[in-house]
C-alpha cells in the first residue's frame, strides 16, 4: 500500500494553515511580555557570598515541628521547584503543612572560580543548616536534594550525619558509571583539568549544549515547530515559555567545583566506590543510619534510575524506602501527576519519622 | 483513501488551488496592513506602505500566481515561498513587518520557532517535488516502491555529495531540517565561536584542502627555530600545530555526523515501507516530519552510545581547548607588553581571596566553638539526660496527678494527701537510677 495519504493540494492547504497560525501567533509571541517564575512567598532569612537562604510562608495553619532544606543543584536554577502555581514542588510541601528552605546558589562569576565541593558542602551548606538549626533550637533538620544539589546532600549527611534527621534525595546520581548513563560516557575522555585551567568557569552555554546534544533533533527542531500550535493558547503559550526561560538560566559553573565533581564523581565514580574526600574527610555512605527515602524517575534520561537506586546498598540506614515516579527527570517536578503524587509522598513520609 | 492521492490530475485544479491560497493571501496581508502591521516598519519597503495593493499586484504578476498569464506555474511555488531567500518563514514575516527578532521580548524562542519553520517549510518544498514526480509516476503505471527507493538514494546523495548539484532549491534543504538546526548551535557554541578562533580556522582551511599543503605544514612546523625568536617561534609552532589537530579532529567529528542524516533516511525508508504495509499512511506534511525526526534521533542514539562517537567527540573538545589555551597565552603576553592585567594574574588574585576566605572562616568557626565550648557540654549533658527520661513513667505520674487533683475538687482531700506521698514515693525511686548517670557524665565519667 502506498504510504502516503494526502495530494499535493492538501499538503498547500496545510502549509497555508500553518502560515496562518504562525502570523496570527507571532503579534502574541512578541507582545508576551517578560516571563516570570518562581510563585510562592518567601523571604530571604541568610545570605553568605551570592548564596542566599529562602524560608518560604507558610500555607496551612499547623506546620510540621522539623523544617525541610531544599537543595538545588548547581546547574539551572532553583526556581524550576516553584515553576508556577499549579506546577510546584514547594507549594505540595507548604500545603502539606512542610516548614520550607531553600538553598539559592546564585551566579557564580570569576572570583569564584576557585570555589571546591568542601566550599560548597562543609561551608555554604553546613553553614546553612547551622543556621536554620539555631533558629529553630534544633540538632538536625531534614534535607531534601534535587539532581546534583541530592548527591550534595548525600555528601553532607555521610560528613555531618548529626546534622540531618531524615535525608531525602530526588533524581539524585550515586552511581555515575551505569551502562544506560550517557552524560558519563561522554565524560569518560574528557580533558578536565585542561578545560577548567584554560575556560576557568564552565560557560553554561556549554553545559546546555551538551544537555541538548541528547536528544537535538528533538529539542532544537521539533520542539519549536511544536510551539506554532501552542501561539493561539496564551495560557498554555506562557507556560512553554518558563520552561524554556528555566532551560536556558543557567548559572557557569565554578571552574574547581566542576573539575571535581567531573573527575572524582563521573570519573572515578568515588562515591560508590568509598573513595570520596572531601575537605580531608573520606565520605562514608554507612555514616547515613537515619531514615532516607529516594525518589527517583522512571523515564530519567539525565540521571537513569540504576544510577540512583544505587544508594540502597551503600547507606547504613535500616529505614530505607524508594520512590517510582512514573515520567521523566524535569516531570518529577513540574507534570500535572507530579503534583498529585510527589509532595503528599515526601510530606508523609517525613511526618511519620517526625 | 491512499491510493486516492494519486487518482487526481496533479495539474488539474492546481489553478484553482492556488487562486484560492492567493484571495486568503491577500485577506491576511490586508489585515496585518490595517492593524499597521505593514510595510512602513521595514526598511526598504516603505513604498509599499503607501501603495500595498499595487505591491501585491506587481508581486503576483512577476511570479506568474494569481490565476493570470503564469497560472501554469509549478505547483509547489507558494505565495511564501516566491523569491524568497533560505528562511521563507523569517522572510515573509519581515515582509510584512510584523516580527523583526531583535525587536522580540523572547528574542530566543521566537529565533528558535522561525527557524523551525523554515526548515519545516522548505522541507515540503521538497517533498511537494517528490510527491509530484511520484504521483505521475503511478498514474503512468509505475511502481511506488522503486520510485519510492530512488527518492531516498536521491536523498542519500545530497548528504553524500554525490547528487548534491541536482537539488532543485537547496541541496540539504529537506532533509538536513533539523540537522541544520542543530549544526548552527554547534557553530555558535561557546568554545567555536570564538572570533580569533573562527579567523584562524577560516585561514587554517583554506591551506588544509591541499593535502600536499598539509604535508608542506607538518614539516614546516616542525623545523627547530634559531636565535632571538626562537622560542617564540617554537610557541607559533605549537600553536600552528594544536589549530591543525583540532581542524582533524572537527572534520572527523562532522563526517561521523553526517551519517545520522544518512542512516536516518535508511530508517525513514523502513518506516514509510511499515507505514504501507501496516495501513497506516501519513496523512499530513507535520506528520512526516515527525517520522523523520523520530528516524533521526533513533539513530543519533545509537550513535552517541558508540565508542566511535565518543572518541571523537572528546578528540574535538579537547583539541579545541587546547586551541584556546593557546590563545589565551597569546592573549596574556600581549597584554603583559601593554601593562595591562592578565588572565593569569587575576586567576592567582581569585585564588588567594578564596584561600584567604576558608582561613577567615575556619578562625571564625574556632572563635565560636571556644565561645560556646562550656555550654556545649552542658547542651550535651541536657541531651543525654533527655535521652533517659522514661516517657512511659512521667505519663503515668501525670495522669496520678491528674486524677488526685480530680479527686481534691471533689472534696476527698485526706484520702488525696495520703495517695500523692505513696506515688511520688514510687516515682522518686524509678528515677533514682537515670538521675545518677546524668550526674556521671556531667562529671566527665
Amino acid at each position: 500500500m502506498f504510504p502516503f495519504a494526502m495530494t499535493p493540494q492538501q499538503a498547500a492547504e496545510e502549509l497555508l494553515r500553518f502560515n496562518k497560525k504562525m502570523l496570527a501567533g507571532v503579534s502574541t509571541l512578541a507582545e508576551t511580555g517578560p516571563i516570570s517564575a518562581g510563585v510562592s512567598n518567601r523571604e530571604a532569612v541568610y545570605t553568605d557570598d551570592k548564596l542566599v537562604l529562602y524560608r518560604y510562608q507558610p500555607r496551612v495553619e499547623k506546620q510540621h515541628r522539623v523544617p525541610v532544606l531544599v537543595v538545588y543543584a548547581l546547574v539551572n536554577r532553583p526556581y524550576m521547584a516553584d515553576l508556577q502555581e499549579d506546577r510546584s514542588l514547594i507549594r505540595g510541601l507548604l500545603d502539606e503543612g512542610m516548614d520550607v528552605y531553600l538553598v539559592d546558589w546564585g551566579y557564580p562569576d570569576g572570583s569564584d572560580r576557585y570555589l571546591g565541593l568542601d566550599d560548597y558542602i562543609n561551608g555554604y551548606l553546613k553553614r546553612c543548616v547551622s543556621y536554620i538549626c539555631e533558629a529553630h533550637g534544633l540538632y538536625r533538620i531534614n534535607l531534601l536534594g534535587i539532581c546534583q544539589g541530592g548527591t550534595f546532600s548525600i555528601c553532607f549527611t555521610a560528613l555531618h550525619p548529626e546534622k540531618v534527621r531524615n535525608l531525602v534525595t530526588t533524581v539524585t546520581p550515586v552511581d555515575f558509571q551505569t551502562p544506560d548513563n550517557l552524560l558519563s560516557h561522554w565524560a569518560q575522555k574528557l580533558d578536565v583539568d585542561l578545560l577548567v585551567d584554560t575556560v576557568g568557569n564552565i560557560p553554561s552555554d556549554l553545559l546546555n549544549f551538551t544537555f541538548l546534544s541528547m536528544n537535538p533533533y528533538r529539542l532544537t527542531g521539533q520542539k519549536y515547530l511544536d510551539m506554532v500550535d501552542l501561539l493561539d493558547q496564551p495560557e498554555k503559550l506562557k507556560n512553554f515559555l518558563r520552561m524554556e526561560k528555566w532551560i536556558f538560566d543557567s548559572p557557569d559553573q565554578a571552574g574547581e567545583a566542576f573539575r571535581q565533581f567531573l573527575k572524582d564523581f563521573y570519573q572515578q565514580n568515588a562515591l560508590v566506590k568509598g573513595d570520596l574526600v572531601i575537605g580531608g574527610q573520606r565520605v562514608d555512605l554507612k555514616n547515613i543510619a537515619m531514615p532516607v527515602l529516594n525518589v527517583y524517575a522512571t523515564l530519567d534520561h539525565l540521571v537513569p534510575p540504576a544510577s540512583s537506586k544505587a544508594l540502597k546498598g551503600l547507606v547504613g540506614s535500616t529505614d530505607y524506602s524508594e520512590f517510582a515516579f512514573k515520567g521523566g527527570h524535569i516531570g518529577l517536578y513540574v507534570s500535572g501527576r507530579a503534583q498529585q503524587e510527589v509532595p503528599p509522598t515526601i510530606a508523609n513520609w517525613l511526618k511519620a519519622r517526625g | 483513501m491512499a491510493n486516492d492521492a494519486f487518482s487526481v490530475d496533479w495539474m488539474q485544479g492546481w489553478s484553482d488551488l492556488q487562486r484560492k491560497i492567493w484571495n486568503e493571501w491577500v485577506a491576511m496581508a490586508g489585515e496585518q496592513m490595517q492593524a499597521g502591521r505593514g510595510f512602513a516598519a521595514v526598511p526598504g519597503m516603505e513604498s509599499a506602505a503607501q501603495w500595498p495593493m499595487q505591491w501585491l499586484q506587481q508581486a503576483m504578476e512577476a511570479t506568474g500566481s494569481g490565476g493570470g498569464a503564469g497560472a501554469g506555474a509549478m505547483p509547489w511555488s507558494m505565495p511564501w515561498m516566491q523569491g524568497m531567500g533560505a528562511a521563507p518563514a523569517d522572510d515573509w514575516m519581515r515582509t510584512f513587518g510584523i516580527y523583526t527578532p531583535e525587536a522580540s521580548p523572547e528574542k530566543s524562542a521566537m529565533a528558535n520557532m522561525m527557524s523551525a519553520a523554515n526548515g519545516f517549510i522548505r522541507m515540503s518544498q521538497e517533498i511537494f517535488q517528490v510527491l509530484q514526480r511520484m504521483g505521475e509516476g503511478v498514474q503512468d503505471g509505475g511502481d511506488w516502491t522503486r520510485m519510492l527507493d530512488r527518492a531516498i538514494q536521491q536523498a542519500k546523495g545530497l548528504f553524500t555529495g554525490q547528487d548534491a548539484g541536482r537539488a532543485t532549491v537547496d541541496p540539504l534543504a529537506a532533509w538536513s531540517q533539523p540537522m541544520q538546526a542543530w549544526m548552527g548551535m554547534l557553530k555558535d557554541h561557546p568554545l567555536f565561536s570564538t572570533p580569533v578562533l573562527q579567523t584562524m580556522m577560516a585561514g587554517a582551511k583554506a591551506g588544509m584542502e591541499n593535502h600536499q599543503m598539509d604535508a608542506w605544514m607538518q614539516q614546516a612546523l616542525s623545523t627547530p627555530g634559531l636565535g632571538l625568536s626562537r622560542e617564540k617561534q617554537e610557541r607559533m609552532q605549537a600553536g600552528m600545530r594544536d589549530l591543525l589537530a583540532y581542524q582533524k579532529a572537527f572534520q572527523a567529528f562532522q563526517a561521523l555526523s553526517s551519517q545520522i542524516n544518512v542512516q536516518a533516511l535508511d530508517l525513514l525508508h523502513k518506516k514509510l515501507l511499515e507505514r504501507g504495509a501496516t495501513n497506516k499512511p501519513i496523512e499530513s506534511m507535520r506528520d512526516l516530519y515527525v517520522l523523520w525526526v523520530d528516524s533521526c534521533e533513533e539513530i543519533n542514539a545509537e550513535m552517541v552510545r558508540g565508542q566511535e562517537f565518543q572518541q571523537a567527540n572528546s578528540r574535538m573538545v579537547n583539541a579545541l581547548v587546547q586551541v584556546q589555551r593557546h590563545i589565551q597565552t597569546g592573549m596574556d603576553e600581549m597584554l603583559a607588553a601593554f601593562n595591562m592585567p592578565t588572565r593569569r594574574e587575576l586567576d592567582s588574585s581569585h585564588r588567594q581571596v578564596q584561600d584567604l576566605k576558608r582561613r577567615v572562616r575556619a578562625l571564625e568557626e574556632q572563635i565560636k566553638g571556644m565561645q560556646t565550648q562550656d555550654h556545649s557540654a552542658e547542651l550535651r549533658s541536657i541531651r543525654d539526660d533527655l535521652d533517659r527520661l522514661d516517657v512511659r513513667t512521667l505519663r503515668q505520674e501525670l495522669a496520678d496527678m491528674k486524677e488526685l487533683l480530680e479527686g481534691v475538687q471533689v472534696g476527698a482531700s485526706g484520702q488525696a494527701d495520703k495517695k500523692v506521698g505513696t506515688v511520688s514515693r514510687a516515682r522518686a525511686a524509678a528515677r533514682e537510677k537515670p538521675v545518677t548517670a546524668a550526674a556521671a557524665v556531667k562529671k566527665g565519667e
